[in-house]
């Protein structure tokens, strides 16, 4: 994994292909390397959607190895739904496969002149980019079965839809699963946007006669990772309770605080939350003949996602999450878990990231299209997106585009971001980093939550007021440096209440790499990323204007608490002041 | 990791548990087949009252009253949720009649994280924290409605439903209704208000009184 693998898609004479050392990106990896790539090398004004946008896919520094739980994959470049700095992560087969292919790295640059769209293959022999029009439009399931059947089922996929493919900001990028299905997604920011720009449908990976990668110190590392499995198999949130319920055990507690957005972030409870809780799902699953305890890659020891069957015991759908339960759930006032599971689906098959989608559903309803809790028209309207008719095209752009189409006033977005499903007049320390986020509202941003391992930026004292301000810091380095080791986050609560946990992590990228990074470097890491999104930022133009909740967080108190967010601006820009 | 028994919870108030019936509540005693007994917990998680002494702390309400273990509730019950509000310390935090409490084992995510009792996030919730009045309440016999999350629901639901809970009619008439085909495959015996009733005898009886309530007790057996 000691090389960059760049695409000039507007290349003369068609794409070339070009095979680079690492050089100043050497030791980054995930979102360390995307963001170092798009603020070092993209024009921080240039359209997202052309030339000199370039769309960088990144596997971890572990992913590729024995290391448990390091199959993330980051997809970083300007954001055409905020305008600024994005990395999305998502899970799935890719990252192991193109790790053990070699590549740190794969950059898309350029755009082709005539509109033409490919196909990129590329195995252990080498990369073809080959033109191919009989793709083009494929949904996500219909484009893996075309790839099954020519390439056979020991392959990985990357690829978008047709919402991709019509550059639409909520356009997600697809990752397969073990099972060769596109239902992994590097979700926010219109990612999947970049990709269509680029003209490329699908990227291919075949590993076929590859092997794992080999760690510096093979010993160590391979104690490191027992530990490691044995710290997250051990600590009941990633050995049973995301095994059991999934990410969806969130919304009964979520909706029991009154922290649960409600009919378009209006209320805070949900009456048809039990409906649709993860426990549930789950048992809906098991009745079915579904599963719900299921990796989405190999060597995933936590399982946290499932297979939801329909009525008739057939395969729908992965199991929905809990963003995705919330945002076309209770979000829109739907508690028909089938018609939830209906919504995932179709997301996932035209390529759309789903909270991006849920919220926009839910400002659709605000604007008087279809009604609070009326399912049949949120699966129409999604419908329209896949389509492309000009009110899907409308709806494909996000929550903060279809608000002022309609004339909507309550949008629920950072940055031209849709909010996740915590309200943060509830939990108002998560709407610090939704505010200040250099990605706009994202509640991963802040979700690696080591600071007390970490102890980055000093022991917060959680009595003081400003302590939410503080805590938002060390989470949002803690994360940042996360997200490049290629780990899932889900890893975090094992190594927030188990230290040696965080340390049998800090031993394995040791033994790989041949390092010798402690709790400080990580720390170094996480701010030294920041750093780079941030200065992309502010050179594209944002400021402190922008590292702001909506207005409404403030004026409009939610039940059933009446709360609202009263974290005070100066606060909010004290977050990065390091 | 070995999921801990949540011990014994205490039996109902005199006579509450009996089968005389009134007007506002049917008292239901099912005998299922235990590999089925699994699929009621559901039923917890939307709420469902209890009755017991109130006035006192969490941790007294939980160990003392419900007979929860002590070391159950420590290592296991994570966050506690008292009136929508999360509480760090259920040694303060005072259980009054007609209070809503509810239950949950650890929770992934960040918010998950700082909903959970002595998080040292739970900065990041200080609008919302429970915080206790001061004011003494009286000891006294009161309902508490109670709900039961994920691993707690799993764990401690058994006990709950052979100790007898009170759960809205409609609720109950909700969950019947869609589990019907369960129930008439693992319900040995139906009692309604002391006497044998088939399924649809019960659906109709719950039916037929919405706005009131269903005293359901629940036993298992392996042998049906």
């Amino acid at each position: 994994m000691d090389k960059l693998l760049r695409i000039d898609m507007g290349a003369d004479g068609g794409p070339a292909v070009k095979e680079e050392p690492l050089g100043d990106y050497a030791g980054l990896g995930g979102r360390g390397l995307t963001s170092a790539v798009i603020s070092r090398e993209v024009p921080p004004l240039c359209h997202p959607l052309g030339p000199e946008n370039k769309l960088v896919i990144a596997p971890g520094l572990l992913s590729g190895t024995l290391a448990a739980m390091s199959g993330r994959i980051s997809v970083g470049c300007k954001s055409p739904l905020t305008g600024g700095i994005k990395e999305a992560n998502a899970g799935g087969q890719p990252a192991q496969v193109l790790a053990r292919l070699g590549y740190a790295g794969i950059v898309l640059e350029g755009r082709p002149r005539g509109g033409e769209i490919y196909r990129i293959y590329i195995n252990r022999d080498g990369v073809q980019v080959i033109q191919d029009d009989s793709i083009r439009m494929l949904p996500n399931y219909d484009l893996m079965d075309r790839m099954k059947r020519e390439y056979g089922e020991k392959i990985a996929c990357i690829s978008i839809g047709p919402a991709g493919e019509m550059k639409m900001c909520a356009a997600s990028v697809a990752c397969t699963d073990m099972e060769l299905r596109p239902t992994r997604h590097a979700g926010r920011g219109g990612v999947g946007a970049v990709m269509g720009s680029k003209g490329v449908k699908v990227i291919v990976l075949d590993d076929t006669g590859t092997t794992m990668r080999e760690a510096r110190d093979p010993e160590k590392f391979k104690d490191a990772n027992r530990r490691f499995v044995e710290g997250l198999k051990k600590h009941a949130v990633t050995g049973q309770a995301l095994p059991a319920y999934g990410t969806n055990v969130l919304t009964n507690i979520l909706n029991e605080v009154g922290g649960y957005p409600t009919y378009n972030f209006k209320e805070g409870r949900f009456g048809g939350a039990s409906r649709i809780s993860g426990e549930h799902e789950a048992e809906l699953e098991k009745e079915r003949g579904g599963e719900p305890t299921h990796g989405c890659h190999r060597g995933c020891v936590i399982r946290c996602s499932g297979i939801y069957h329909d009525k008739d015991g057939h395969y729908l759908t992965k199991q929905p999450e809990y963003e995705t339960v919330w945002a076309h759930g209770g979000n829109c006032g739907i508690d028909d878990m089938d018609a939830i599971a209906m919504l995932d689906f179709l997301d996932d098959n035209y390529g759309l990231d789903t909270i991006e989608m849920g919220v926009t559903i839910g400002v659709a309803m605000e604007a008087g299209l279809a009604e609070f809790g009326d399912a049949e028209a949120a699966i129409s309207l999604v419908k329209e997106v896949g389509k492309g008719t000009h009110l899907g095209r409308i709806l494909g752009n996000g929550a903060a585009f279809t608000a002022r189409a309609f004339g909507v006033e309550r949008v629920p977005v950072v940055k031209g971001q849709a909010l996740p499903a915590y309200d943060p007049r509830a939990v108002q320390g998560i709407g610090v980093t939704y505010a200040t986020s250099p990605m706009g509202a994202d509640h991963t941003a802040g979700y690696a939550v080591a600071a007390n391992v970490l102890k980055v930026g000093g022991d917060v004292n959680p009595l003081r007021p400003e302590g939410q301000v503080e805590l938002s810091r060390n989470l949002q380095i803690a994360t940042a440096a996360i997200d490049s080791t290629g780990m899932c986050l889900f890893i975090a609560f094992a190594i927030l209440d188990q230290p040696d946990t965080f340390q049998a992590l800090l031993d394995m990228l040791n033994a790989f790499h041949g390092l010798d990074l402690d709790a400080d470097g990580v720390n170094d890491l996480g701010r030294k990323i920041l750093d780079m999104e941030l200065d992309f930022n502010r050179r594209a133009g944002f400021t402190k204007a922008d590292d702001r909740l909506p207005r409404f967080f403030r004026t409009e108190p939610v039940a059933p608490h009446n709360v609202t967010f009263e974290v005070r601006d100066d606060d909010l820009d004290r977050v990065f002041n390091w | 990791m070995r999921a801990m028994s949540p011990g014994r919870v205490g039996q109902g108030r005199d006579g509450m548990d009996g089968e005389g019936g009134n007007v506002d509540t049917l008292y239901v005693r099912l005998e299922m087949d235990d590999r089925h007994f699994h699929s009621l917990f559901r039923l917890l998680q939307g709420g469902f009252m209890v009755e017991a002494e109130t006035g006192c702390s969490i941790r007294t309400f939980l160990c003392g009253q419900l007979m929860l273990s002590a070391a159950y509730v420590e290592e296991r019950i994570r966050a506690v949720f008292l009136d929508g509000r999360p509480v760090d310390d259920i040694g303060s935090a005072t259980v009054k009649d007609g209070s809503h409490l509810a239950l949950s084992a650890a929770m992934p995510g960040l918010v998950g994280v700082t909903l959970s009792r002595g998080s040292m996030l739970a900065p990041l919730r200080g609008s919302i924290t429970h915080r206790e009045t001061g004011r003494a309440e009286p000891r006294m016999r009161g309902t508490v409605h109670m709900k039961l999350f994920n691993l707690a629901m799993k764990e401690t639901g058994r006990v709950f439903l052979e100790r007898g809970v009170y759960v809205r009619s409609w609720a109950f008439a909700a969950f019947a209704g869609e589990q019907s085909a369960l129930l008439r495959k693992a319900c040995r015996r139906i009692l309604l208000n002391g006497k044998p009733a088939g399924l649809h005898e019960l659906l109709d009886a719950v039916h037929g009184q919405d706005e009131g309530w269903v005293f359901l007790t629940v036993s298992g057996s392996e042998d049906c």
